[in-house]
């Protein structure tokens, strides 16, 4: 079953008089469950791409639709309503909310679709992520690899039905980087979640069911 | 431990505490802002209200009266047109019908009025009033200086006073002469002494009882147009009032809109003053939430990314602002209602205190109603402009975005490379070029830091430059130390009384020669008012006629020196085109000077009466036949009107109370002189500072002694011959209020600067807090500390010359332009460039922008540029 489908996806920066084209008539499809993987080299438009399926920025041209429900018509508010019910990120740079602590962290998305917090599958999420005793922490106290647990916590705990993931891995060493893969896959797998990565690493891409390889903003095949 | 969480608490409660708390330092500074801001805006709108009311207050004590525009002659026609104008808030009715005399002297007039005029127009300008109106025909209210003339200092309500009382109308005999009234009330009035009689009020039912019918007579128009002048207000009656011939309307400036032109200069500058006051005021607040709020835009964007929609977001963000507004305002409220309600009393109370029992009340609990309301106003718009930002941004752009909006790097600029030929091998200073890199790294924030200096500075030299410039001592500095003159009421019972007025000198050189024997008086260094005291024909009484006073003004004539020919000429070129100059330069003209006696009718008829013959003759003894007495006839060149605001300082004899001049020039002087006996009306002289005490008692000693003489030939022992005015005396009964004003203006110029420098402060204290990671950055490449207290130290600097340049530039220009309006406005408006004031503000901003920012990076930069990089990349 179709979860995503993007046609044409264009996307053109201009500054000032100069025009830079990151993506050039995109057009691919994502099936429910399917964990892909978008790979490409530094400034190839894999991040843009990433960014554009999320709703994040607009396409200067195309249509994406997400579950059938074209998001590009849709108003900001719409957008992020939709977001927040639907999709689910992890950025490299985790982005947590450094004023509240891990749990209310973790929580945030799920308190803000109106979900009732279910503690004990809490538990068990910071669990298997081994942030159990990090729940009470501010951000700004746990290292590189527990604050990337805590952002991939929050992005699974309220079970987006597509989590979009630019660079989890990026600030991670090569063991962590690895285990922290297996364990998204796993948990999407549980959860039934369909999960899109992007990297330009080629053995975290070898994990993923599919590879969209894309260059100077073109796919390649 | 998950139990001990309120786990399904709101995320918008969780957020907005969180933050809250994260932003603890900001919540303090925007806390100190919006105190600040109500307290200065509640100081100063309560500081120019008090002291506008005061003046107001003090005004209307002068004038005798709340109201300062009235129509003469009024009818019962034109009572009830007024009665049914919007803006004619009340009419009152004055009777001006008759007069006490004592030996031929008019001690007092009397006028009846009715109960409106009594109560909301003439009795709020008492300064204390005992009893009541006079109801019956035999009532009469005094004034206290009446009482005191009449030999009664201890008054009583009901007791039989006997006076002499006589109808304005010759005419009317009834009840006339010596008579007994009963003394209904009296009062305190504050009415300027010298130029206007007492007023003895006295019942209507005298009039009815005398057959006099209540109409015509004076109306008094209370007018709901404060902000308009005089001259707009006589001018839009005139427009709207059916007026005969003979009905003439006088529109001076109010009470309020004098008290208003004293305190800013007028309304429109009063305006202005305000706006920019606000507009310092809202940088201010302005800056704050910027600055604050432009490192949170990537939380709110990261929040944004994450699913909270927009109104959320504005909740989390809004509620702790308008808490802190609603705290800030208490605090602020007391802090300002200690200032205002007990400190200010103590000060300008003390100040105003015997100032005719004026007192300045400065607390007005709505202006801190409405200071705290225009503050909320002021930072919910700041946020909203604020957060409009995150609006323009998407969720990725915004949890990246960097205000580094360089004025380089416009949206509208070209992008295109321009390669400049770059010197490798020139020594250059690189962290000059960091310092101006980082002063205009954010266009906003540059300009909002350099507006809002400038503005503060800004304001600081305007205040300056109104407290002094309206000084009112700058107008008292002008006169001259000593002013001996004629009185008018000796001339008049001279005039009229005197078997010996041919040929007579009232002010002789032998009087003057003892003068300066016995008081000093310098003898080169006297200036003199001459002219004469004409009897003017039955053809040039057909020219003085026409001017319409109920007072009975004297004519004299007075000579213009070159200097203030000169001014005529000028004023006349420029505002009385129509006037004949040329025949009063050049062929025995006259100008008629008079204080606004023309009414719009009665001007067309003057304008007719210019090139007629004045024909006027010496002085005789009244009941000499006049058919035998030479007369030099001169030529009527136009009318003045002197009441008018461009009308330039001549220096007339009484300041042009109840007086009609025929103004002549030198030469025209000299071909009268040959006919009329001079008369020298005033004179007037400069002593060193040294002498002016002693001089100051010689002279009221041998005035004393001059009207003492005067007195023996027979005349009231009230009737002075000469009337003194030491320049000194004037300058101590005005010294409180020149104090208050200028402590006003100074507290006004002291809050606003104190406004600009913590704005420059909190801008200061911001900027080094977020730019921590950026210094530890250059420390790790290099930079000593000392250099990067330099760099900040520059950068304080560059502000400073900018500012300064500034100031000098556009500043000094508005100000200029400022001069000139005010001095539009008031004649006495002297314009002074404040130099000091402008070195003083650069001197104090050079050590402000350069020791400040050295003494902040000091507080926060105790950690290691290590450890401040670790933490910071976290």
């Amino acid at each position: 079953m179709k979860v995503f489908e993007a046609i044409s996806l264009s996307k053109t920066f201009v500054n000032g008089d100069s025009y830079l084209k990151v993506l050039d008539n995109v057009s691919f499809v994502i099936n429910e469950g399917e964990f892909i993987a978008i790979k490409g080299i530094s400034g190839s438009g894999k991040s843009t791409l990433l960014n554009i399926m999320g709703g994040l920025e607009y396409p200067t041209q195309g249509q994406i639709f997400v579950n059938g429900i074209n998001i590009v018509e849709m108003s900001e508010e719409e957008r992020t309503r939709f977001r927040l019910h639907n999709i689910g990120f992890v950025f490299q740079n985790y982005n947590l909310v450094p004023v509240i602590n891990v749990i209310e962290n973790i929580m945030l998305p799920a308190k803000l679709i109106g979900q009732k917090i279910d503690e004990i599958e809490l538990k068990e999420l910071a669990n298997r992520l081994n942030i159990q005793d990090k729940l009470y922490h501010m951000p700004n106290t746990l290292s590189g690899g527990q604050q990337q647990r805590v952002a991939i916590a929050r992005a699974l705990f309220s079970k987006p039905q597509l989590l979009l993931a630019d660079e989890p891995t990026g600030n991670l060493d090569s063991k962590t980087r690895i285990d922290t893969i297996h364990l998204m896959r796993t948990m999407c797998d549980e959860y039934r979640q369909t999960m899109v990565i992007v990297t330009h690493d080629e053995q975290i891409a070898e994990m993923a069911d599919r590879i969209i390889c894309i260059e100077d903003g073109r796919l390649v095949i | 431990m998950i139990k001990q969480y309120k786990i399904n608490q709101s995320p918008e409660k969780v957020l907005e505490r969180a933050y809250s708390h994260e932003n603890k330092n900001r919540n303090r500074i925007l806390l100190i802002a919006v105190t600040l801001s109500i307290v200065v805006m509640f100081c100063i709108m309560s500081t120019i209200y008090g002291k506008n009311q005061a003046d107001v207050l003090r005004y209307i004590q002068a004038d005798g009266m709340t109201v300062s525009t009235y129509l003469e002659n009024g009818t019962e026609d034109s009572y009830a047109q007024l009665k049914k104008m919007s803006y004619v808030k009340d009419v009152g009715l004055e009777n001006r019908i008759g007069k006490l005399m004592n030996e031929g002297q008019n001690y007092a007039t009397c006028v009846a009025l009715d109960s409106k005029a009594y109560e909301k127009m003439v009795m709020p300008s008492f300064l204390e009033v005992h009893g009541k109106y006079p109801q019956e025909a035999d009532e009469i209210m005094l004034s206290v200086k009446t009482l005191e003339y009449l030999g009664i200092d201890n008054p009583k309500i009901g007791m039989s006073v006997f006076l002499d009382f006589y109808w304005n109308n010759i005419f009317s005999e009834n009840n006339t002469g010596n008579q007994r009234f009963i003394l209904a009330g009296y009062y305190i009035d504050l009415r300027n002494s010298i130029t206007q009689n007492s007023v003895a009020y006295i019942s209507q039912r005298r009039l009815q009882e005398n057959s006099i019918k209540q109409f015509p007579c004076r109306l008094l128009i209370d007018v709901d147009k404060n902000f308009l002048s005089g001259e707009q207000i006589e001018s839009q009656l005139y427009k709207d009032l059916a007026l005969s011939e003979k009905q003439r309307i006088v529109g001076n400036d109010s009470a309020a809109y004098r008290a208003m032109e004293e305190t800013v200069g007028g309304i429109g500058i009063g305006i202005l003053l305000s706006m920019i006051i606000l507009l310092a005021l809202f940088l201010f607040v302005f800056n704050v939430i910027y600055i604050s709020l432009d490192k949170e835009i990537r939380q709110y964007g990261l929040l944004e990314i994450l699913g909270v929609e927009n109104r959320q977001i504005r909740k989390i963000v809004y509620f702790p602002i308008l808490r802190l507004c609603l705290i800030g305002s208490v605090v602020g409220g007391i802090i300002a209602c200690i200032i205002v309600g007990v400190v200010y009393p103590l000060i300008i109370n003390r100040m105003y205190q015997d100032m005719g029992g004026v007192r300045l009340n400065v607390f007005f609990p709505a202006f801190l109603a409405i200071a705290c309301l225009v503050t909320c106003l002021m930072v919910l718009f700041a946020t909203s402009f604020s957060l409009h930002r995150l609006k323009k941004l998407t969720p990725i752009q915004a949890v990246k975005y960097e205000n580094i909006d360089t004025i380089a790097s416009g949206r509208k600029k070209s992008a295109r490379i321009v390669t400049v030929k770059y010197d490798f091998q020139k020594k250059r200073n690189p962290i000059w070029r960091i310092a101006w890199g980082n002063v205009i790294r954010s266009k906003k924030k540059f300009i909002i830091t350099i507006l809002s200096l400038t503005l503060g500075c800004q304001i600081v030299l305007m205040s300056s430059v109104i407290a002094n410039g309206t000084d009112f001592m700058n107008k008292l500095l002008e006169n001259n130390d000593f002013e001996i003159s004629l009185t008018q009421n000796a001339i008049r019972t001279l005039i009229e009384t005197s078997t010996k007025t041919e040929k007579m000198v009232m002010f002789d050189n032998d009087m003057i020669s003892q003068g300066e024997k016995e008081a000093n008086i310098p003898k080169n260094k006297v200036e003199r008012i001459e002219g004469f005291l004409p009897i003017v024909d039955e053809y040039g009484q057909d020219s003085i006629r026409i001017l319409d006073s109920q007072n009975d003004p004297l004519t004299i004539i007075q000579k213009l020196d070159k200097n203030k020919l000169d001014r005529i000429e000028g004023y006349v070129k420029k505002n009385e085109p129509l006037l004949d100059i040329d025949s009063f330069m050049q062929r025995n003209g006259v100008f008629i000077l008079h204080n606004h006696l023309l009414s719009e009718q009665g001007a067309e008829v003057a304008k007719k009466k210019i090139g007629k013959n004045i024909g006027v003759c010496d002085l005789v003894p009244v009941g000499t036949d006049m058919s035998e007495s030479t007369s030099i006839p001169l030529v009527n060149c136009g009318y003045i009107d002197i009441s008018k605001k461009e009308f330039p300082d001549l220096d007339l004899m009484w300041q042009g109370e109840n007086t009609v001049y025929l103004i002549v020039s030198e030469n025209t002087f000299s071909t009268i002189s040959k006919i009329l006996t001079k008369q020298t009306f005033q004179m007037h002289f400069n002593v060193p500072d040294k002498s002016e005490n002693e001089t100051k008692i010689e002279l009221k000693q041998w005035i004393r002694r001059v009207n003492m003489e005067f007195q023996t030939n027979g005349y009231s022992e009230k009737l002075n011959l000469l009337s003194l005015t030491c320049n000194s005396d004037l300058i101590a009964s005005e010294q409180k209020h020149i104090l208050v004003t200028r402590f006003i203006m100074w507290t006004i110029s002291t809050a606003l600067s104190f406004i600009g420098i913590v704005n420059y402060l909190n801008t200061i204290i911001t900027d080094i807090m977020t730019r921590k990671r950026e210094f530890a950055i250059m420390e790790s490449i290099g930079l000593t500390r000392k250099q990067l207290r330099w760099m900040l130290t520059l950068e304080g600097l560059f502000y400073c010359i900018l500012i300064a340049a500034l100031l000098g530039s556009v500043g000094s220009g508005i100000l200029y332009v400022f001069g000139i309006c005010m001095h539009n406005q008031m004649e006495y408006f002297t314009f002074k460039y404040p130099v000091g004031l402008y070195i003083g503000i650069i001197i104090i901003l050079i050590l402000f922008c350069t020791i400040i920012p050295r003494l902040i990076y000091r507080r926060f930069s105790t950690e290691s540029a290590a450890e401040c990089l670790r933490r910071t990349s976290e």
